[in-house]
């Protein structure tokens, strides 16, 4: 047998002191799962009984009134009841996504990708389905402040006229941005005020190093699809880059495998020092620390030379990468000098995949620029500087160690500034002009892949004193013609003629033009003369403390966001909160418990922060993510996890932080061991592990090419199903046996057209990269609610799809499989078998569906799931939902109430829509275009939903692939949704 | 004991408490009058009908195409034109309730040849609209079990006084082939 048993597990406490984690795991759910006192009382609880008992007896004598409130005059293109979609772009730093807004009714309600723009290509990610919920935060600035009282738009424009005619010197401060209108009107400011942009998190280092290779200022452009073998160092391509779409959509093009002979993957090696999503998806991985990465580069740059290496991997590694289109990604924390080498391999190995575009080409572009936002604040300490706006960006949040923004910032005289929130910088600030939400404005952005497309809003500022981007740098141009401009007006004159051209094609296809820019002229004869090369290891005796985007709320502009916050970070599974990660074998030597506190200081700035043991983790190093201890007034982002900007000193890594141990211990809330599928009591440790792998499965390209799918299949049959004399090892004879052969897939059977249709999923296990696109893209489409890190704790988590995450292996330096696992739809469901009042039942399409108003709310049917994707309503979670926030539910969903059983109703709405679609518009249901809302948003393509009898369908293809296994096969309760088998790349070499 | 049963089984349920209500609308809008008398058709003001789940109630603008010319001195439009020029939405009451969790679709019904009489009784001959019809669930799946009875040709479903013709029961068996009601739970409930 060629598949070894391999050892699969959760998390450290499993492989570590499996006595414990029984103890844990014996308990389906987990401590407090059944607590119900601390949130309402037992006398509050029946206080608030007794009024409602009293009123449902005096209301239940009268029928409650409904009312219809139909418009005035009727609102052009809207048809009520039918939802109208928009193709707009979402700006993202230097780049943006092109999305498809579904507007019901006036309110946008979810967002999908648009297949014309190069960005999204029909996808999207966490960050941009997310963004629907902070249109509707109710803790966005509403009003127009002068210190701190509400002010007015002409207030504002009479204080600008007065500094303009004074002769102020006026400086403007941005982040980075991307976009042709913004950038005019930055060049027609240009003798008037001096621009600075700056990004804490900026990769100046990779430019640096760039142009130390090629002699220009270039950037780079990967286009992964082009490569057969990845050298990533300590980039996060598949997580936290600002191309992470793109990227995602090329990496897995070449991950999809049909059969065992047309079989073909790229491979991933990947170099890094805390586990990011890229390291998880690798086909070798190799943990060092920060600063012996490096180090390592210098060696590769050597044996890249033909110099003589005893390194085998690095041999091997080069030997593949030289043969086999080979491309080598460098992420934002590596040095200058590294970056040189990395740009010097991929042009010296004449990479596809990678193009160096000069950035003056960026034409609309504005780049992050430390040097100059360090003049920037010396000025403002020399009081050269009168007046100080601070464009939608937060620099007294991300100041770093002794930058001295904000003591530079108390002493100018007047400073204005223009953000979504009145958050952390805008206190300190005179002025403040609340900024619209991206749904809500005019402008245009161009993306780093050279697409324009047009900012088109959805809806009109919710809050009336909301100024777009556009809008607010007319006002600092001309603050006199703009003085009685509304929201929108000065945005959308320009808007409109700068693209008026064909301004209907514009607006429909979301994209105006793709500049496609070329590669810079390349001089190859001194490529291989790099000078000034550091060969020596850097001994570094303490713990490198290293900073990275966290995947949630990335630098903190999504801190306010419930969705993104409540969805646990891919790797640790940690909600709500930031932790120190760490070795296992450093918090040994630290003597560090999990959750305990650490506390870090530098120059005399302290924070305390839990410690974590994340497997894969370098030793001697701790990782921080950024953008979490938000510190203004917000009812999300306020006191979640801890602002570690304060330690940073100018680069992503410092060495020279003092490390002390706390005795308190704090809880995080980690779902890792929630929802598990392996915890039955009766079952010992290595009998949990062993039945992981029939949830997990996975074989090496190489093998999947000599024994093909037989193998994965095998694997279970062999165990549970089959007898040595091949009789069928279950007790329970299949009750549908008679509708279904039992034998075959149902999806086998002759496809009549007029039977109804029979849904099914398949999710490739070999393209998921964990990134929790689908999870929120579902949790926008059903209406989900968020519960908070008390809940999270008590196992209470209310998301659909829970990513699984596994490490198999050494806990050193594992692999890891992501496994998103939804409810399946059995087609012989526990659950149904147990519910007392009929509220989860089959449907003819086999659907296992979920009566709200039916449930009462046993919970047997989450008990007697065996794949736990069950959640319950323990509170009433809806219930103070502000009125702003209900406008992003969708209308065609339900909201559920306390005491009420939900899952995952394979989108039910739209595949309802789509059916009566077909019946509307006299077509084929086969005719109707619709994805399910995982589907739409998974960005590596790995789910595929539909008529699994339709022989015609692309899910009856995934269906039909050898690598197909349902989970759990041995219950016998043949799950609709199945699952494509890993396959893993591995060079032979290696092994 | 059953005389107990008996009254929640018969006033409990919708036939008893919800079939005869007939709030007073905001405006004296007669269906018998524009419907009955002058031949409006449905659509003409329940335009997406067709299309969309929803019977839209039209705007005030529909009602104001025709008495920006007809009857304009009337002191039963002059709440309408009050409105109206104000911009202030009128708010009907609706009659037919259904609860939040069953969504039910206009179009489908329509497209599949039930017409509107089925569900809301002779509205041409109401003066103010009334509920005629329980609506339960029990009331929907009767249909939904046994719809020959219910099913016209798509161009009739307007038409409050169709006449079912002698072979309608011939002319069923053949139209029915493409029609399966839904019978599960998801069909509605979501």
């Amino acid at each position: 047998m060629k598949i070894e048993e391999k050892k699969y597990w959760k998390s450290i406490e499993e492989v570590k002191s499996p006595r414990t984690f029984k103890e844990l795991a014996k308990n389906e759910f987990s401590e407090g799962y059944m607590d119900t006192s601390n949130t309402v009382s037992r006398k509050k609880f029946l206080k608030i009984m007794g009024a409602s008992i009293a009123l449902a007896t005096l209301s239940g004598c009268r029928k409650p009134v409904q009312k219809i409130i139909p418009y005035v005059n009727a609102a052009d293109k809207i048809k009520p009841g039918i939802p109208n979609y928009y193709a707009s772009v979402m700006p993202f730093g230097l780049n943006s996504f092109g999305i498809i807004a579904e507007s019901h009714e006036g309110r946008p309600t979810h967002i999908h990708g648009n297949t014309n723009h190069p960005e999204s290509l029909g996808a999207t990610n966490s960050f941009v389905q997310a963004s629907i919920l902070d249109l509707y935060d109710p803790d966005r600035s509403k009003v127009i402040k002068n210190n701190k009282k509400i002010s007015s738009w002409s207030k504002l424009s009479d204080f600008l006229q007065s500094m303009s005619s004074q002769k102020s010197k006026v400086a403007i401060l941005s982040k980075p941005f991307s976009s042709p209108s913004l950038k005019g009107l930055k060049s027609k400011l240009g003798n008037k005020v001096d621009w600075y942009c700056y990004d804490p998190m900026n990769d100046e280092n990779e430019d640096l190093g760039i142009e130390e290779a090629i002699g220009k200022k270039c950037v780079a452009q990967f286009s992964l699809d082009r490569a057969q073998t990845i050298l990533s160092i300590d980039s996060d391509f598949l997580g936290t880059d600002i191309r992470v779409t793109r990227n995602t959509k090329d990496f897995s093009k070449k991950r999809k495998v049909q059969d065992k002979k047309s079989a073909a993957m790229n491979r991933l090696y990947v170099i890094e020092s805390n586990f990011s999503q890229t390291g998880a998806i690798a086909d070798h991985r190799k943990v060092m620390r920060q600063s012996d990465i490096d180090y390592f580069v210098s060696k590769l740059w050597k044996g890249f030379l033909g110099k003589k290496i005893d390194d085998k991997f690095i041999k091997v590694v080069l030997s593949d990468l030289k043969k086999n289109n080979g491309v080598i990604t460098g992420g934002a924390r590596l040095s200058a000098k590294t970056h040189e080498l990395i740009t010097r391999m991929n042009l010296l190995m004449r990479s596809k995949a990678v193009k160096y575009i000069e950035k003056s080409k960026f034409k609309n572009s504005c780049f992050s620029d430390e040097e100059k936002y360090k003049k920037l604040i010396k000025k403002m300490n020399k009081n050269e500087i009168d007046c100080l706006i601070i464009f939608d960006s937060n620099p007294v949040y991300f100041e770093k160690n002794n930058q001295g923004f904000a003591k530079a910032l108390k002493g100018i005289k007047s400073s204005i500034h223009f953000g979504p929130y009145f958050d952390e910088t805008a206190s300190l600030c005179e002025w403040h002009v609340p900024k619209s939400h991206y749904l809500e404005s005019w402008g245009d952005c161009q993306s780093l892949s050279g697409a324009v497309s047009i900012i088109q809003p959805l809806i009109s500022p919710l809050y009336y004193q909301a100024y777009s981007d556009l809008d607010f740098l007319h006002l600092i141009d001309n603050p006199l013609k703009y003085k009685n401009s509304k929201p929108m007006d000065a945005a959308y004159s320009l808007i409109k003629n700068t693209y008026k051209k064909s301004w209907n094609k514009y607006l429909y296809n979301g994209i105006v033009k793709t500049d496609k820019h070329k590669s810079v002229k390349i001089n190859y004869s001194n490529l291989r003369n790099a000078r000034n090369l550091k060969t020596e290891r850097k001994n570094i005796d303490g713990i490198e403390v290293s900073f990275y985007l966290s995947s949630q709320v990335y630098d903190g502009a999504f801190s306010n966001n419930a969705w993104l916050q409540e969805s646990p970070d891919s790797m640790s599974k940690i909600a709500w909160d930031n932790v120190a990660m760490m070795s296992d074998s450093t918090a040994k030597k630290m003597g560090l418990g999990k959750g305990q506190l650490l506390s870090l200081k530098y120059n005399e700035k302290e924070i305390e922060i839990p410690a974590w043991v994340l497997p894969g983790h370098a030793d001697g190093q701790i990782s921080l993510q950024v953008g979490y201890g938000r510190f203004f007034k917000s009812s999300v982002a306020q006191s979640v996890g801890k602002n570690v900007f304060p330690l940073m000193n100018g680069a992503l890594t410092n060495n020279s932080i003092k490390i002390e141990k706390r005795q308190s211990v704090v809880s995080i809330a980690c779902t890792q061991d929630h929802h598990g599928m392996d915890t039955d009591d009766s079952f010992t440790n290595n009998e949990i592990q062993s039945r992981l792998h029939d949830i997990f499965r996975e074989v090496t390209l190489e093998d999947y090419k000599k024994y093909g799918g037989k193998q994965i299949a095998k694997i279970t049959k062999d165990k549970h199903l089959t007898k040595k004399d091949g009789t069928d090892k279950t007790l329970y004879k299949n009750p549908y046996s008679n509708f279904y052969d039992a034998k075959a897939k149902p999806y086998n059977k002759p496809y009549d057209i007029n039977d109804p249709p029979q849904w099914g999923m398949t999710i490739d296990l070999n393209s998921c990269t964990g990134c929790n696109a689908c999870a929120i893209a579902c949790q926008s489409e059903n209406n989900i609610p968020t519960v908070g890190k008390d809940e999270v704790l008590k196992g209470r988590e209310m998301s659909w799809v829970r990513l699984d995450r596994y490490f198999k292996g050494s806990s050193d330096n594992p692999e890891v499989a992501f496994q998103p696992v939804a409810c399946v739809h059995c087609e012989n469901a526990p659950c149904e078998q147990v519910c007392p009042v009929a509220a989860t039942v089959h449907d003819e399409e086999g659907i296992n569906a979920m009566v709200y108003n039916r449930c009462i709310g046993t919970r047997y049917c989450a008990n007697n799931c065996p794949y736990k994707v069950r959640r319950f309503n323990f509170h009433n979670y809806t219930y103070d939902t502000p009125e702003i926030v209900q406008m992003a539910h969708n209308p065609d969903v339900t909201i559920r109430f306390r005491g009420v059983m939900e899952k995952c109703t394979y989108c039910i709405q739209i595949l309802k829509e789509a059916e009566q679609k077909s019946v509307v518009q006299k077509k084929n249901l086969n005719d109707i275009d619709f994805k399910v809302a995982c589907q739409s948003s998974c960005p590596a393509d790995c789910i595929e939903f539909g008529n699994i009898k339709d022989s015609e369908s692309e899910i009856f293809k995934w269906k039909q692939n050898d690598r197909d296994y349902s989970l759990l096969e041995q219950l016998n309760t043949k799950p609709r949704t199945t699952y494509l088998a890993k396959l893993r790349n591995p060079n032979k070499e290696l092994i | 004991m059953s005389g107990v049963v008996f009254f929640f089984w018969y006033y409990g349920s919708p036939k008893y408490t919800d079939v005869g209500y007939q709030p007073d609308q905001p405006i004296n809008y007669s269906h018998k009058f524009h419907v009955g008398t002058l031949g409006l058709d449905c659509r003409y003001c329940h335009n997406y009908v067709e299309e969309s789940h929803e019977a839209n109630v039209p705007p005030t603008e529909t009602c104001m195409n025709c008495h920006n010319n007809i009857r304009k001195e009337s002191n039963e439009l002059e709440y309408l034109k009050n409105t109206y020029t104000n911009n202030i939405p009128i708010e009907w009451i609706k009659v037919h309730m259904l609860p939040d969790y069953a969504y039910f679709n206009h179009s489908v019904h329509l497209n599949a040849g039930v017409g509107c009489v089925s569900c809301h009784g002779r509205v041409d001959q109401m003066e103010k609209v009334v509920q005629v019809e329980p609506l339960s669930m029990s009331w929907c799946l009767d249909c939904h079990r046994n719809p020959s009875e219910h099913l016209r040709p798509v161009e009739e479903i307007t038409n409050m006084d169709w006449i079912k013709p002698d072979n309608h029961n011939e002319w069923v068996q053949k139209y029915k082939s493409g029609i399966n009601p839904p019978e599960s739970c998801s069909a509605c409930h979501r």
